[in-house]
């Protein structure tokens, strides 16, 4: 028996691993995958709508309001002002994308900074915070959105601080719970007793614990947002006229919806459906992904 | 034609992504009524599994590929589900291991045992609620009327199970199959629950299919065995004489690692190991150290002696429950109340009591991860609760843990390197990254994991390859004193064999000293040196692993003493044997 590293013969070898990658996981299930597609396919046609674009957006033509669709130029028709559908389809998804993906992600980190707080401070502090939380729950919304749209000029910021103020409650409760339980489980004890700080539990142990859910609940706000930023935008509150936006669109082509027109609206609402679609498909791969 | 139930050949497979697992692989049984038969196998042997295919209960990936099983003149095999309810409950009764979760928490007991007396007995209301406060009385519950209206979670695990068990049996099944009845119990409740089995089997000639992995609840409690491995039967034979004399080097395996009550000096001459575990650990060394000069097998310990390392002066802890915004009132428990012992250095402490005992709280609060409610807790001269940061962080290093399950234990996200490195590199042990790899990749081979195993996460691992990852953490940082909270206690009886085997290697190897806390007499009177008795949150005595069976034992050590259950065939075996 000798001193350094004289590893014995009888040490098992390392057997290969019985387990699929988690692009092979996310690659089996169907409905993740065409979620995914959809939503490249999404996001490049609004980025090269410029080029894609058969016409200028906002180029009004009095001759040729509410053409039908298929009519020779407008494959989509177009609306009561003659402005192409198809090209005001094609551009409207850019406000709508960046919108509900920058403020999900902004609630995202805020909720899961305050959950996790929350759920490792002490009994009062926790409680005070939770129950401002309750109070954020109960705020309507709506009063929200047109408070902040009195303050800030009209655009996509209103529409970025309503869905912020809208989704850290969800977040903060959900990584809250979650918290919770991760906090009584054993590594948690086994991490402090092997010397690791509060702090330490919380970054290293615990969030790489939640990172799955989080990640999968905030795939599913982007998909709700996107339609609730499309209903704030339809209300006016949202991007602002000329700019095309699918929201905008819809409220606009309601009110031709059942004069002979039905494209107008129909589209955009199409698109928002494609969209919300895939992102709650994508969060349902990625549940199969981060958790095997 | 006068068996039960007959299983022939029965083969079944899991379809796993990219593998085919033979699970059973021809499995012949044959049940008498009457009749206990134990069916014994490591986990992943195939029992359960068999037990479910006897059901037509199979998680969904699972096919029955070939073979039948013939319940009286039925065969099972092939039925639709609505032929196979005929049985179910009413033929066959099942007991499932774990009664937290085999009985509904949302309706209360009496509705229960009430729905499946009227379901399978075509009773009304009121004669129903009568068979289920018959058979409450019946399986030894002391009050069955308060019982009746209890929600499970009112009741203590002994109690539930016995629930269980009237639930199972009520309908008159000619058959129980319980899979691992008492594996979630205490040692002392698993005694009874036995021998409420075995009297049901007498008395109403219920065939019972035992499965189990513990040769002591074998021997006490079936007169047939069958013992199973890899999806195969490799012995079937009377009770008494398979484990005298087994046939198969399998079954000698299985019964040599079960530790036996006062076994500890029968090895004479040699180090002191169970035979059943596998011997070799890598023996490496952490950092380089002289060479200890070479031992002889019998000399004594090296560093046994009297200067305390742990010394708790009469520690307590109590509980807050309910209290502001829980809708409770607020309520304390004390789950520790006035413990006075002394863990010498080099020794191994043995803690024994059962569930609820506050042994686990103690271990907790001797390292200080949880603060005291009275007392003193010392380790090494230095007083653990006002310990400054420096203290602090020398006690962690030096006082580690290895705890009960270590599924839970350790982070299902971070992988078992990553883990074993990062408290090295927190508490000083490595100076940089690179040095607790080199660190890391030792301890591994230490405990005889391969190094290759650094990058992989715990749930790849088999729950023995589990628990040694946790010993490799707790050992890494070389520590003067480990604290094992049940290591071996959710773990199979051969897999419990290598781990402590590998404990007692370590020890020998490290310098350590060892508090033991479990509720199996014969592996803490296998592993320890002194023991300490643990009831309702007191130490009830303290005293020398020799004097286990001195006539001035305490009551309490005498119970636990009683609920050990022999391998060698026991009394109620002969009992049944002499007595049919």
């Amino acid at each position: 028996m000798s001193a350094g590293t004289t590893a014995v013969a009888d040490v098992p070898q390392a057997p290969p691993r019985l387990r699929r990658s988690a692009l092979a996981r996310f690659a089996r299930n169907r409905e993740a995958v065409l979620g995914l597609a959809v939503l490249v396919a999404v996001v490049a046609v609004s980025v090269l709508a410029p080029w894609l674009a058969p016409h200028d957006p906002n180029a009004a033509n009095a001759d040729d309001v509410l053409a039908s669709v298929g009519s020779p130029g407008h494959l989509l028709g177009t609306d009561e002002q003659g402005r192409d559908v198809l090209s005001r389809v094609l551009y409207g998804g850019r406000g709508a994308l960046v919108v509900s993906v920058v403020s999900v992600t902004t609630a995202v980190v805020i909720g899961t900074a305050l959950g996790l707080f929350a759920a490792f401070a002490g009994r009062r502090t926790s409680g005070v915070l939770m129950r401002v939380i309750d109070l954020m729950f109960a705020f309507p919304v709506i009063l929200v959105a047109l408070s902040l749209a009195a303050v800030l000029q009209l655009g996509a910021w209103v529409l970025i601080g309503t869905v912020v103020f809208g989704a850290v409650p969800y977040v903060t409760r959900v990584v809250f719970a979650e918290a919770k339980i991760e906090r009584e489980k054993d590594y948690v004890e086994a991490a402090r007793s092997l010397g690791a700080s509060e702090t330490a539990i919380v970054w290293t142990e615990v969030l790489p614990n939640l990172v799955s859910s989080v990640v999968i609940y905030g795939t599913s706000l982007v998909g709700v947002n996107i339609v609730f930023t499309a209903s704030l935008s339809a209300l006016g509150l949202g991007i602002q006229p000329p700019s095309p936006d699918w929201g905008r669109m819809i409220s606009e082509g309601a009110k031709v919806l059942v004069t002979g027109s039905p494209g107008v609206a129909t589209f955009p609402a199409v698109a928002i459906l494609l969209v919300a679609l895939a992102f709650n498909w994508i969060g349902d791969g990625l549940r199969d992904v981060l958790n095997p | 034609m006068n068996a039960v139930l007959t299983v022939q050949a029965l083969t079944v497979d899991f379809a796993l992504p990219g593998a085919v697992v033979n699970a059973v692989r021809g499995v012949d049984l044959e049940i008498r009524p009457g009749e206990v038969l134990a069916l014994v196998g490591e986990s992943g042997s195939g029992k359960s599994v068999t037990a479910a295919a006897i059901l037509g209960l199979l998680p969904r990936n699972a096919r029955v590929v070939a073979g039948s099983v013939r319940f009286r003149d039925t065969e099972l095999i092939g039925l639709p589900e609505s032929r196979l309810n005929v049985h179910r409950g009413s033929g066959i009764g099942m007991i499932f291991q774990n009664p937290v979760t085999s009985l509904d928490p949302s309706f209360p007991i009496g509705g229960q045992l009430g729905d499946t007396a009227r379901l399978h007995l075509g009773l009304g209301r009121d004669s129903a609620a009568g068979v289920a406060r018959t058979w409450l009385a019946r399986v030894g519950i002391p009050d069955p009327d308060r019982v009746l209206r209890s929600y499970p979670h009112e009741l203590s695990g002994g109690m539930r199970q016995r629930v269980m068990i009237a639930l199972a049996s009520l309908s008159g099944p000619a058959l129980l199959i319980a899979d691992e009845p008492t594996t979630a119990l205490d040692a002392t409740v698993q005694k009874q629950i036995l021998d409420l089995l075995l009297d049901l089997s007498v008395e109403t000639r219920t065939a019972i299919l035992l499965i189990t992995h513990d040769f002591g609840v074998v021997a006490h409690t079936s007169s047939r065995v069958a013992v199973m491995r890899e999806g195969t039967i490799v012995e079937t034979g009377d009770t008494g004489q398979v484990l005298r004399a087994p046939s198969h080097p399998y079954t000698r395996t299985l019964i040599d690692a079960v530790p036996e009550i006062g076994q500890r000096h029968v090895q004479a001459g040699r180090e002191r190991r169970l035979l059943g575990g596998t011997p070799a650990t890598g023996r490496v060394h952490l950092t380089p150290r002289p060479d200890p000069p070479p031992r002889r097998v019998d000399a004594p310990p090296r560093r046994t002696d009297d200067r305390p390392i742990l010394d708790l002066h009469d520690v307590s802890k109590e509980f807050v429950l309910g209290g502001l915004g829980t809708g409770r009132r607020r309520s304390t428990v004390r789950a520790v109340s006035g413990v006075s012992l002394s863990v010498r250095r080099g020794e191994t402490f043995g803690l024994i009591g059962e569930s609820g005992s506050g042994k686990s709280t103690l271990a907790r609060l001797a390292g200080a991860l949880l603060p005291l409610t009275g007392g003193a807790v010392t380790f090494d001269g230095m007083d653990v609760a006002t310990a400054d940061a420096r203290g602090r962080r020398d006690l962690r290093r030096r006082f580690q843990y290895v705890f009960q399950d270590a599924a839970t234990a350790l982070n299902p996200r971070v992988t078992v390197g990553e883990q074993i490195t990062r408290p090295l590199v927190r508490l000083g042990k490595a100076a940089n990254r690179k040095e607790g790899t080199e660190l890391t990749t030792r301890a591994l081979e230490l405990v005889g994991l391969h190094a290759g195993y650094a990058d992989r996460y715990p749930r790849e691992f088999s729950g023995g390859q589990r628990q040694r990852v946790g010993i490799a953490r707790a050992v890494a940082l070389e520590p003067d004193l480990l604290i094992l909270d049940e290591p071996t206690s959710a773990l199979d009886v051969s897999t419990q064999a290598t781990i402590v085997n590998l404990l007692l290697d370590l020890k020998d190897e490290l310098d350590l000293t060892y508090l033991f806390i479990g509720h199996n007499l014969a592996i803490i009177e296998f592993v320890c040196d002194r023991i300490g008795v643990m009831r309702h949150g007191s130490l009830v005595e303290t005293f020398s692993a020799d004097d286990l069976f001195a006539a001035d034992r305490h009551p309490d050590t005498r119970a636990l003493l009683d609920s050990v259950l022999p391998v060698t065939a026991g009394p109620a075996y002969e009992a049944k044997e002499t007595s049919s």
